[in-house]
């Protein structure tokens, strides 16, 4: 093992290697923030790049992309309010509302290092776990995802703003949306009115451009100015104190890594559902509740540490079962099978320096992205300050292209403009936005996995309940819930007596 | 037959009309829509054969694959039949699994009797299996279950689904479908751990998961076992099920002059013999077939099918 990581990491850094990586993380960077394209698009472009390579080296690229687009994406977050890919979507929350007070550079800065961290979480969770990675991916079924999303979904109650019912509302109208396309358990197609474009349901990544991007464009019209407010616009800096915030913060840093390792190692959940739960289980357990999606740093740490920490997860169950975490491992098992190496469980042990080459290159691929982030942070925020007569229009090309782009689907483009709509109507009308995503994200996989459930146990839902890390997923949800109830309860009577 | 009816058409329009045509041939790249996202079995038996079929074309053009994935793939061979039938674009078909939608009573908007049919790529055979901690050893241990088998596989109407439910019914084994899963992947991996009893896959999807200690294959239904000790359908008693299979074809769009289609033919069977490329795929071999043998067995296999209508059972 040893003798692999010393020849792995001497080939990284020959001048081949030292290059790749540096491609992958460029791309990486600009396709994470540029909204609609993302990991899977880069990755999918450079490989007719590699066909002559030697497999190590494409995958030098492949691991430099995907450490690199999370953090990218989460700039777009931050200054635009525009997750550049999905699992970013969390980040908007507090990230979005630091850029309109000018503390975008702080922001970025919190990125950068909780992206950093969280990554290199991430990966040495994977070196500790190898040995036992078949069981942790073997010990959740059905009955343990659907706890999961139940457990996402009881965020809605801590993340309506205020606004209960609305909220209420949006996520209703969330889970609706997530019910359209095909169902995978009956086989049937559900709310598509024969149109073959919604066969596959609703695509999320254009749903969140419209959602964020355009709808926030839309906004910025109809106020004028600049994203960053005029008493906020003074000298723009802070990248530092983001940067120190994240270890000041530790412990959600912690926690939104673990999240992000664990959740990235179940396969079909995937870095978006990562992010919010370490969004929400931050805002769930934080005493300064209210001071959440008002630009409260810990906001952007929490999802940001989940988003990159994943990728080290998503390759536990790609390296042991040759499935697939994530997209992004999913075509870097496509790089594998192009430079003929069958991945699989036997992967491992027949393709070792393989494995070490993914690992060293994700590793440096993180770091490399975030101090690339915090160089420019500075330039970056700069953004906020742009006129929106120029910002706008700029913005909405480049969303919606990149939408386009991802797939080459005109519906998606539409799709997007329709979210726009949506999205500027719910910020005009007070429905908070992060309620229909939450439930949008988690709806498909809560309805699937609940059906697969009962069909396990011949109809009997107390499979929920007799297997032991499905009643845990359950405990902790029901404690969720009752947290601020019992904070509540206790927590501030002696306050209240002493005042009547 | 409709198909033949249409190449011989073609073929005169072509012959009175373009005498020229063949020798432009082709005159642009090649667009080859994979009706799959990227990283499948399908993406990557286009993608492995692409560049050799570059090689043996008559002009030097691209052999560019593109993934047009959606609707189970119906998206995909919807944008071919839409596309121009002049031998530019081709697709990989997978059958019986684009079949089963129109055999439902589904509205497809293609119909597989007017293919321009090229080549078959590659052919998989089914196998059952276990995770290998499961208590069924064998075939005969399926029966002793007292219960119904439960398969763990995909959503209603596909192949997975499909070839599942015939291939247990021609056994006689009663079964009870966990669906939802996202893939063979995904199914395989429910299997082992627990989440239900069987699988049916492809043995060149199984074979990692055999080596690597994790599934029990009870049956294969190779004509010869290539798995130690595992008994084939016919030593079994159900030969009928040597005819289940899954096809990768390659065809064009209906109406695609006779003699194009020959071009794309000869290229393909010369780029499957490629002994470079014969050495890169040993791990998993095609099985090259022509334009002919390819819609002879399309019929075959739909045939197949068609006889265990039934056995599809409903939605739901």
């Amino acid at each position: 093992m040893f003798e692999a990581v010393s020849s792995g990491l001497s080939l990284l850094f020959t001048l081949e290697g030292t290059l790749y990586l540096f491609l992958g993380v460029f791309v990486g960077l600009i396709f994470g923030a540029v909204p609609g394209l993302g990991g899977t698009t880069a990755i999918a472009l450079l490989m007719p790049l590699t066909f002559g390579m030697e497999p190590w080296l494409a995958i030098t690229m492949v691991g430099g992309v995907m450490g690199a687009t999370s953090f990218g994406g989460s700039v777009a977050a931050i200054l635009l309010n525009t997750p550049g890919i999905a699992p970013n979507a969390a980040t908007c929350f507090d990230g979005y509302p630091l850029a309109q007070q000018g503390k975008a550079g702080m922001a970025i800065g919190a990125a950068a290092a909780a992206s950093s961290t969280g990554g290199l979480i991430g990966v040495f969770t994977l070196i500790a776990i190898i040995p036992v990675a078949k069981l942790i991916v073997l010990s959740f079924g059905p009955p343990e995802f659907f706890m999961l999303a139940l457990l996402g979904l009881s965020a809605i109650a801590v993340s309506t703003g205020g606004a209960f019912l609305r909220g209420l509302i949006s996520a209703l109208f969330g889970l609706m949306l997530a019910l359209v396309g095909y169902d995978a358990v009956s086989g049937g197609y559900r709310f598509t009115a024969d149109i073959e474009y919604l066969y596959d349901g609703i695509p999320l990544v254009p749903a969140l451009v419209g959602l964020f991007a355009l709808s926030e464009m839309i906004n910025l019209t109809v106020k004028g100015g600049t994203v960053a407010t005029k008493e906020a616009s003074g000298k723009i800096s802070g990248v530092w104190s983001g940067v120190a915030s994240v270890y000041r913060n530790w412990a959600i840093l912690l926690r939104g890594s673990a999240i992000g390792t664990f959740v990235g190692a179940l396969p079909g959940v995937g870095g978006t559902v990562a992010s919010f739960l370490a969004y929400t289980a931050t805002v769930q357990t934080a005493k300064d509740r209210e001071t959440f999606g008002k630009g409260n740093i810990k906001g952007v740490i929490a999802p940001e540490s989940a988003n990159n920490a994943k990728d080290g997860g998503s390759l536990i169950p790609t390296l042991s079962f040759g499935i697939p975490g994530s997209a992004e491992s999913a075509i870097f098992l496509g790089v594998l099978i192009l430079h003929g190496i069958e991945p699989g469980p036997m992967l491992l042990i027949e393709e070792e320096n393989v494995v070490i080459s993914i690992i060293l290159a994700l590793t440096a691929s993180t770091v490399l992205a975030s101090l690339i982030g915090i160089i420019v942070a500075r330039q970056l925020s700069m953004i906020t300050r742009v006129n929106v007569n120029i910002l706008v229009p700029a913005v909405v090309a480049v969303a919606l292209v990149g939408v386009y782009a991802l797939k080459g689907e005109f519906g998606d483009v539409v799709l997007a403009m329709v979210f726009g709509v949506i999205g500027f109507l719910m910020i005009r009308y007070g429905f908070p936005r992060i309620t229909l995503v939450i439930a949008l994200v988690l709806g498909e996989l809560a309805e699937r996995s609940y059906h697969q459930s009962i069909a396990m146990a011949d109809g009997d839902w107390m499979i929920f309940f007799t297997r032991e890390i499905s009643l845990l997923l359950f405990i902790v949800t029901a404690l969720c819930l009752a947290l601020p109830g019992l904070r509540f309860a206790f927590g501030r009577r002696p306050f209240k007596r002493g005042k009547s | 037959m409709a198909y033949k009816s249409t190449i011989i058409a073609a073929a005169l329009t072509l012959g009175v009309a373009l005498p020229g045509a063949a020798q432009a041939f082709p005159d642009k790249d090649i667009t080859f829509i994979i009706p799959y996202s990227a990283g499948g079995g399908f993406d990557r038996t286009v993608r492995a054969i692409a560049p050799y079929m570059e090689k043996y074309l008559p002009k030097k053009v691209n052999v560019v694959p593109k993934n047009v994935s959606g609707a189970g793939g119906r998206k995909g061979i919807s944008q071919l039949f839409r596309s121009k039938p002049d031998g530019h674009t081709i697709a990989v078909f997978n059958i019986p699994g684009m079949a089963i939608p129109p055999l439902l009573g589904e509205k497809v908007n293609y119909d597989l009797g007017k293919v321009s049919w090229v080549s078959r790529l590659a052919r998989g055979t089914y196998i059952l299996m276990v995770g290998s901690k499961s208590k069924i050893k064998s075939l005969a241990d399926v029966k002793k279950l007292n219960r119904p088998m439960k398969i763990t596989t995909t959503g209603f109407g596909s192949t997975g689904y499909t070839a599942s439910a015939v291939a247990s019914t021609v056994m006689g084994i009663p079964f009870k479908m966990l669906t939802g899963y996202k893939g063979s992947k995904q199914f395989i991996l429910a299997a082992i751990r627990g989440d239900g009893d069987a699988v049916y896959t492809l043995v060149t999807t199984v074979r990692k998961y055999h080596q690597a200690g994790d599934v029990r294959v009870l049956a294969t239904f190779e004509e010869k076992s290539s798995f130690p000790g595992v008994p084939t359908a016919r030593e079994a008693g159900f030969p009928e099920l040597e005819g289940m299979s899954l096809e990768r074809l390659v065809g064009g769009p209906p109406g695609v002059p006779v003699d194009r289609i020959k071009i794309l033919e000869t290229a393909m069977l010369k780029a499957m013999a490629d002994p470079e490329f014969k050495a890169k795929t040993k791990k998993r071999p095609f099985l090259p077939a022509g334009s002919e043998e390819t819609a002879k067995r399309v019929d075959e296999v739909l045939k197949f099918y068609l006889k265990y209508k039934s056995a599809l059972g409903k939605k739901g």
